[in-house]
């Protein structure tokens, strides 16, 4: 019965997501997210005795393991994440993900229910793929020629965005490093404004740590530290590297930053000053 | 005579004002239906195309520990946040945000000229949109049922962690939580998770990580619970007094662990 459940679960979402991109179903609730669900996406396997998925210390998180190998090593693929794009860093996290599986998620009468109603579009699913696609297809070329008067603007769009972000994170760097991290922190929250997975991309949550630990602000402080260690990773852009050649690698900025978390919380708990400030920020006006 | 005068005036520029917001936020609506096209996707949340909130519509809302724009009450206002959805909660973090988002990158012409290509693009955005949507409707039954389903997951999975702290299963406890986020990722804005969270680590001596999870759930979280967790949980404290309740842990929390940090 269960090998039925989820054969026909496995076949729900291939039908899905067969027929999803190709109808651009979007905007339907609940069907939207389904490729972000766990074991929807791409299956997590893991066990410990013979894992796909390995705890990768540089980047102090999961990371699945390739099936392929170049010059006698193991090829390295994407660091696992969440649908937020936050690292997956501790065994619970991963456990959690690999084992929220569909039958335990929807429940195997759930599920069959589900699949047996799709079953009965596979039809309008078939004649879909016969009569849509061409008409999509078509369409798709027509928005593509509407679209060409609009490419030199986009295009230029793109540039002037990115060359911002990333002068503003520079200029944030440059700040710090003169002394002055309010401004430095004002630059990077421009930033990432302008490019919101910088937080991702690049260490600028390491350097948010620093410019409020030098503003004696431990509470930023220690969430900027965190993020960075939720989000970042090694692989910056060129970008950023190219003008801080020196910077510490992200093993030594992700040692500090721990380092800095713990005494951060020791301070925070021991003070019990986590929401003091709310006590004085009404006030506060812009 | 001057008074009603100036009244008048006052009107008028009230009445100007407004309407350039709505212009302003018609444009951007157009703009949101254009995703086909790159660049042009993403503009309505970019500085200098943004709709900002006057400054005298953004308000500290003490309850959420954050700024509100169009009044303090919940079911009016929305909470401020920045691009990465973190709470504006400090008048520093409101003036670098406004400064940002005030900030014009784009000339004038560029902007309009961005406004006017989404907005020719806009019908044959909409035929396309309908063109999707009508073959796909018997998809919407499956879309509704993985709704509701991944919803009842979700609150059982959060129930199943408070039911396992009160038992003082706190591994249990914790990985039901991160089931339960790991299925829907805004209850990190939308519940009280972090809170437990940061709770359960203080139960197991792990100082950091409590910290962190009651500091994030002072960042993202709101009072806003969906129904589903205030109906299973009546007797839950209100999100201020949970808020005012960590502050007293975190004291608790350095006298019992004797310093231990667990990583």
């Amino acid at each position: 019965m269960n090998l039925v459940c989820s054969c026909l679960a496995r076949f729900v979402l291939i039908f899905i997501f067969l027929t999803a991109p190709l109808s651009g179903c979007t905007t339907f609730d609940g069907l939207k997210r389904i490729r972000h669900l766990p074991k929807a996406a791409e299956t997590i396997n893991y066990d410990p005795k013979n894992p796909d998925v390995f705890y990768d210390q540089s980047v102090r998180a999961y990371r699945r393991m390739s099936k392929h190998q170049q010059n006698g090593q193991q090829q390295l693929e994407a660091v696992v994440r969440d649908t937020l794009g936050k690292k997956i860093r501790q065994e619970e996290e991963l456990l959690a993900l690999s084992d929220t599986g569909l039958s335990r998620t929807f429940g195997p009468s759930r599920t069959a229910v589900m699949g047996g109603g799709l079953l009965l579009g596979v039809g309008i699913f078939v004649a879909q793929i016969i009569l849509f696609f061409p008409c999509a297809l078509a369409l798709g070329v027509v928005g593509e020629v509407l679209g060409i008067p609009a490419l030199p603007v986009s295009s230029h769009l793109e540039t002037v965005y990115l060359e911002e972000a990333q002068q503003a994170y520079d200029r944030g760097r440059e700040q710090l490093a003169a002394g002055s991290p309010e401004s430095a922190l004002a630059s990077w929250d421009h930033a990432e404004q302008l490019i919101p997975s910088l937080q991702a991309l690049s260490d600028m949550n390491y350097w948010r740590g620093q410019a409020f630990d030098s503003l004696n602000e431990p509470r930023p402080a220690l969430l900027a530290y965190s993020t960075f260690l939720d989000y970042s990773e090694s692989s910056l852009p060129s970008y950023f590297k190219a003008n801080f050649a020196d910077d510490p690698t992200w093993e030594r900025k992700a040692d500090h930053a721990e380092s800095r978390m713990a005494d951060l919380s020791r301070r925070l708990a021991r003070n019990g000053a986590l929401v003091t400030f709310s006590s004085e920020q009404p006030e506060e006006r812009p | 005579m001057t008074d009603a005068m100036g009244v008048r005036t006052d009107r008028m520029a009230q009445v100007v004002k407004e309407g350039q917001r709505l212009c302003r936020v018609g444009l951007c609506l157009l703009l949101s239906g254009c995703t086909s096209l790159p660049g042009f996707s993403e503009l309505k949340q970019l500085p200098g195309f943004m709709d900002t909130p006057p400054q005298e519509e953004i308000q500290y809302d003490k309850t959420v520990l954050a700024y509100r724009v169009g009044g303090t009450d919940a079911s009016k206002g929305s909470v401020l946040r920045n691009a990465v959805g973190k709470k504006i909660q400090t008048a520093q973090e409101l003036k670098r945000f406004t400064s940002s988002v005030n900030r014009e990158i784009v000339g004038v012409a560029t902007r309009y000229t961005a406004y006017t290509l989404a907005g020719l693009y806009t019908p044959y955005n909409v035929a396309t949109k309908v063109f999707y949507i009508v073959p796909t409707v018997p998809l919407f039954v499956a879309g509704t049922v993985l709704k509701s389903a991944r919803e009842e997951a979700v609150e059982t999975a959060y129930g199943s962690g408070r039911t396992h702290f009160m038992r003082g299963e706190l591994k249990e406890a914790l990985a039901d939580w991160s089931r339960a986020i790991a299925l829907e990722p805004e209850l990190r804005a939308i519940s009280d998770l972090d809170y437990w969270r940061g709770r359960a680590f203080q139960e197991d001596g792990k100082v950091t990580e409590a910290v962190i999870a009651y500091q994030l759930f002072l960042s993202y979280s709101e009072r806003t619970r969906p129904d589903f967790f205030t109906k299973k949980f009546p007797a839950d404290m209100r999100w201020e007094e949970e808020s005012a309740d960590i502050e007293r842990r975190l004291s608790e929390v350095q006298n019992s662990s004797n310093g231990k940090v667990g990583m």
